[in-house]
Parts: structure tokens; sequence; C-alpha cells
């Protein structure tokens, strides 16, 4: 062999050996991770979160009965495993892996209650769906529907209740299925006014009943993060807190379907209202949110959602003083209730502030941002710390260059989750707030499902909800303190027993 | 091909260049701890998604998937450097290439984080492969590579 030919051959050789040696030069010149005092400070004062409670679903098989079965009662229904036949053939591939995913929460529904027929006949099917068969397999006959939840709560056996209604009758059913002994899961917001906030109370504690509010926010694996992460410390003292509703579409406004076949024969419209003599009227029916006669508004509907989120991870309870403004400036329908709603809440005695802003007509995504004195924690689909320039916790890091101001580090172990194919606009903005889905244990998992779940948990063994009545209480309080400030345009106080 | 030695330098150097990022690429991921496939597969679009998707569905698809792509990097990679069974492999790293360019195609449409640059149907990744098509039909590894031994045995 010619050495001409044999250099010609090898002329890619030099260039591995190039590589090689530049290769191992720059990893012999890469800073190692894990010798930053920053990294190990933050691992010392953050261990991993521990594996989330497993939820039993053994034992008595629980009896279930379901009140309003609208969009949220429906869903409801789903988180406990049961949908109707034609909800299971119009689901994608992805979602009926993760409905059929969904662990069996060893419940039956055994009756229904709805004041617009269509629906309670369908939701009396579903609750028959115990196989999660599609319309050609499905043959079963649907469950006993009833006019009135109080037939429903008087019937023997039904040993729990959920209630996904309209706002202004949460307090009254609550009350009358805890004097039954019937235990609650109640959709937020927990009352329409402030006097049914201590009555629910009373009756709940009274009868000694497992009461959950639907804040399925308790669930999400990022939430447990961020309370770890300020309870280390790793925060300063917190000062303000930022956090807001956003959202742009018919559906986020609340602007439902009303269906054309509904009339006064099929919707028990006398039930329906709590107080007054106001005609029958589809669009108050179908969509009630939109009036202060049936709703709590912005304040109601989703405050409680991020105020149950700040207090989750703060612990803060009830504000000493809460004032709230805004107006119907972009939904110029017949709504009573605002569309861009702002409630500042005071903790003098804790010295912090938390701001909520909320506007319907538009979707920008802010993140809530819990701000203390050494850093600022963003909490969105991811949780980024952000030291801050000022910080005395973190001086000794900042002036070593072992951590940049304000610069993000992602401390959740959650993967981002993926939505495509799944969801609407109103649940990805959910899903984006931590309302939809949560990593349970490194598994995607619907965070009302186990919201659900940890209630009957609860049922079963005598232990306690996360959102239990002392939480609701507070939520409940809250609430009415936002919607009576901005409806009579005045500051509103708690001294600690009551409203002034 | 004209028998003009620049010509042969220049298309010797572009082959060991695509080798060379082929390789680093294979290599980075396999000293990159917990390295994974699965967020880019999760996050793909454009009209075969649900194929990478189904990619990062199960984690023993996942597992072959992050170790067919290490092994493929660093084969095409090492290949192309040294000039061996180059027609096979430029068409390899073509297929390769064709797969991240249809995982985030840049078809105009929004912008997505996990796919750096500015791009209107031409992207590196189409580029890249079309250099290695220029490299399939010169074949110069019979002249500046390991496959000179191949063809020319008693060379």
């Amino acid at each position: 062999m010619k050495r001409r030919d044999l250099l010609k051959g090898l002329v890619g050789v030099p260039f591995l050996g190039a590589y090689g040696y530049l290769l191992l030069d720059k990893l012999k010149h890469t800073p190692d991770i894990n010798d930053n005092p920053f990294i190990h400070f933050l691992e010392k004062k953050l261990p991993l979160p521990a594996q989330q409670t497993p939820y039993s679903n053994d034992g008595k098989k629980l009896r279930i009965g379901i009140i309003g079965t609208g969009s949220r009662g429906s869903y409801l229904m789903k988180a406990l495993g049961f949908l109707p036949p034609e909800s299971i053939d119009q689901m994608n591939e992805k979602q009926q892996q993760l409905f059929n995913e969904q662990p069996d929460l060893n419940v039956e529904i055994v009756a229904i209650c709805d004041l617009y027929q269509p629906r309670a006949e369908k939701a009396a099917l579903a609750a028959a769906n115990i196989d999660r068969d599609g319309t050609q397999k499905f043959n079963r006959p649907a469950v006993k529907t009833y006019a009135s939840y109080k037939q429903l709560i008087a019937d023997n056996t039904v040993d729990a209740v959920v209630i996904a209604t309209s706002d202004q009758w949460h307090a009254p059913i609550t009350i009358e299925a805890a004097k039954a002994g019937k235990h609650v899961y109640c959709e937020k917001a927990l009352t329409h006014n402030l006097e049914d906030v201590f009555k629910v109370r009373d009756a709940v504690v009274n009868n000694r009943i497992t009461f959950q509010l639907g804040h399925q926010n308790r669930q999400t694996e990022n939430y447990i993060r961020s309370k770890q992460i300020v309870d280390a410390g790793l925060l300063g003292k917190v000062n303000l807190v930022e956090t807001s509703t956003n959202r742009n579409s018919e559906n986020g406004a609340w602007l439902y379907n009303i269906p054309e076949s509904a009339n006064e024969q099929n919707v028990d419209w006398k039930q329906f209202l709590r107080n007054g003599n106001i005609p029958f009227n589809k669009e108050h029916f179908f969509r009630w949110r939109l009036f202060w006669e049936y709703s709590t508004g912005l304040a109601g509907d989703l405050l409680t959602h991020e105020f149950d989120c700040i207090n989750q991870i703060l612990g803060m309870g009830i504000p000493e003083k809460v004032t709230a403004s805004g107006g119907i400036y972009h939904w110029k329908d017949n709504r009573e209730v605002p569309d861009v709603f702002q409630v500042m809440m005071e903790y003098p005695s804790k010295s912090m502030s938390l701001m909520y802003s909320a506007s319907q007509a538009n979707s920008a995504n802010r993140p809530r941002l819990i701000m203390g004195t050494d850093a600022s924690l963003e909490i969105g689909g991811k949780i980024n710390l952000n030291v801050d320039p000022g910080s005395r916790l973190y001086q000794k890091y900042l002036k070593d260059n072992q951590v940049q101001p304000n610069s993000s580090i992602c401390l959740n172990n959650a993967e981002s989750l993926k939505l495509d194919g799944i969801s609407s606009a109103t649940e990805k903005y959910f899903a984006s707030r931590g309302l939809l889905y949560t990593t349970h244990n490194g598994k995607m998992m619907d965070t009302t499902h186990l919201h659900l779940a940890e209630w009957l948990h609860a049922i079963r063994t005598g232990s306690t909800t996360s959102c239990n009545i002392d939480r609701a209480f507070e939520e409940g309080i809250t609430a009415q303190m936002a919607t009576l400030a901005y409806r009579e345009e005045k500051v509103k106080k708690w001294d600690g027993d009551k409203v002034i | 091909m004209r028998n003009n030695k620049s010509e042969k330098i220049a298309l010797t150097l572009l082959r060991i260049a695509i080798g060379w990022l082929f390789f680093h690429e294979g290599l980075n991921k396999v000293i990159t701890e917990g390295w994974t496939a699965k967020m880019y597969l999760l996050q793909a679009n454009g009209p075969l998604q649900s194929f990478y998707h189904w990619m990062a569905s199960n984690e023993s698809i996942l597992q072959f998937t992050n170790y067919s792509l290490i092994g493929s990097l660093l084969l095409i990679g090492l290949a192309l450097f040294i000039g061996l069974y180059e027609r096979f492999f430029t068409i390899a790293g073509i297929i390769i290439l064709a797969l991240f360019y249809f995982a985030y195609p840049p078809w105009g449409e929004s912008i997505n984080s996990y796919a750096e640059g500015n791009y209107l149907l031409v992207d590196k990744n189409l580029i890249t492969a079309c250099a290695l098509l220029v490299l399939f039909h010169f074949n110069i590894a019979k002249e500046f590579g390991l496959d000179r031994f191949r063809f020319k045995p008693n060379a």
C-alpha cells in the first residue's frame, strides 16, 4: 500500500482526534453543578417532596347522590368515573386512555337531582354506566332521579352528596345534608351570602360530617411544592402576593349555551329561585353566573380558586381589610357581575398584602407571584425562584456569583404536561393555573379526581380533608367580603368574629 | 466528478464537519445525566405530531427511541468522520434529519421555543440534509476516507 493511499484513506482520523481532545478539555473546564454551594444550600433546605398519600378505595362501597348536573356536575361525575355512553364515543384516544386509567373509587352514584329534566336524564344514564361503555355496549337502566334535593337527601340509600348547583343553593343544600348526616362535597363558592357562611360552618361542625370544598388546587403537586419552598424560608419574609384570572372567550366569560328545547315544562324554575318572584328566564337559568341573584360573580367563582391556592401555600387565612373595584367593561350584555375586577386584601398583623386582578377580556399569562424579602416565587405551569439582588439570605452566594439575581431557578419536579388534543381554551386556562391536571407520584392525574378521592378516603377513615370546613370558612368569608366591598363600594373589615 | 483537488478537499471537510456535528450530538446525550427525548417528542407539532407523541407514549417505546437516536447519531457521526460506508450513512443521516425536520416543521406557524432561529420552510436540518445529499452523490470517501480501502482493496 502506498503511503499516499494510506494518508488519503485515514484523512478523517486526525479530525476525530482533535474532536476528542477538545471535548475532554471542555469537560475538564466545565464547572460541576454539584460543586455550587448555592445548589447545596437549596438541596439542604428543600428535600425532595414525599410521595403523595395514596387514597384507599377499599372498604364499603359509598353511595353518592349528585345534586346539580350541569357542566361542573358532569365533570365531577367523570372524575368519579361516570360518563354518559355517548361522551365515551366522542372521546379521542388520549382522552379515553386517561379516563380508563383513572382509578376506580369504589363508589356508586345512586341518585341524581337536576332542575332541567333532559340534563337529569342524561346524568342518570351516566351514573348507570359503571363499566365505562360506549353506546354500542351500554345496556343498563338509568339510576333514579329526584325532582327536589330534599327528596334525594331523605333517601336512605344515599351516604354522601356532591353539590354542583348554582351558588345560591350551596348553603341550603349543604345544611340540609349535614343535618341528615350525609357527607358533603360542595363546589365553590361556599355560599351566596355572608350569613350562610356561618350557618354552613355550624351545620358541618355540629353534625360531624366529612366536608370538602371544591378547590382541587389542593391536590396540585406544584402548590404542595410551593408550600414546602415557603416553609423552608427560601423567600424570606413574604410582604406581597399577586394573583390573577385572565380569560378571553365567551365560555370563559360564562356565556354558556342555552338549549332551544328548554321551557317552563322541563325547567323547574320555581325551585331554582331561592328568593323573590322573577318570571321564567332561560338566560338566568343557564347563565346564572352573570346575575347577582344566583351568583357571587368573579369573587366567588374565580377569586376563590386563587385565594385558596395562596391560602394553601401561605396559610394566611381571612384578610383583615378588603377593598374591591372594577366594572362591566367588555361584555355589554345583560350581565350584572363585573368582567374586570380587582381586590386588595390586607393582612396588617402578618405584614402582607394580597392583590387579585381579573379580566374576562384578556388572556395574558400573569403568573402567581409570591414576593419575599429574599426571593420571589413565580407559580404557573412551572415554579421559578428568583433570588432578589437585595437579599441578605443569599448575599454570600450572590457575591460569589453562585447565583444570578432575578434569573429563574426552576424548582418543580413535575414535568410540563401535554394538553393538546385534550382541552378547550377554558380547559387550557385552568390547566395553566394548575386546576385541571397534576402529576401524582409521577403519573398524570385529574386534580378533581384526586380531590374527590381524598374526600372519600376521609369518609372511610375519619381523616381530614385538605379543603375542610375551616379552610372553606376562610374562603367563604373572603369571597363575601370582596363581593360586598365591590357592591357597596366600601372597605370591609374582619374583626376575628364578624365582617364590619 | 472533476478531478479538482480543492473541490475534493472542500467536500471532505464538509463530510467531516457534518460527522462532527452528529457525533457530538450523540455523545452529548450520553454524557448528559438523565437525558431523554421525551419533552422534545411531546412538544412536537405539525402533521406527524401523533407519531412523535406515540414515541413518548410509554416508557419502553421511549427508552427504545432514546437508545436508537443516540446510537444512530454516534454511528453516523463516526462513519462520516472517517469516511466508511459513506453512501449508506449519508442516507441514514438524511432520514434522521427528516425526523428532526418534521418534529418542528418551519412552515410559518407559531414560533416554538424548542426550535431556535427564524425559518420559513428551510431550516438548518433541511440544509444539512441537502449537504448530505451532495455527499451521497459525490461519494468523496472513495478517495478521502476509509471507503478508499473498500473500493481499492489493493491500494
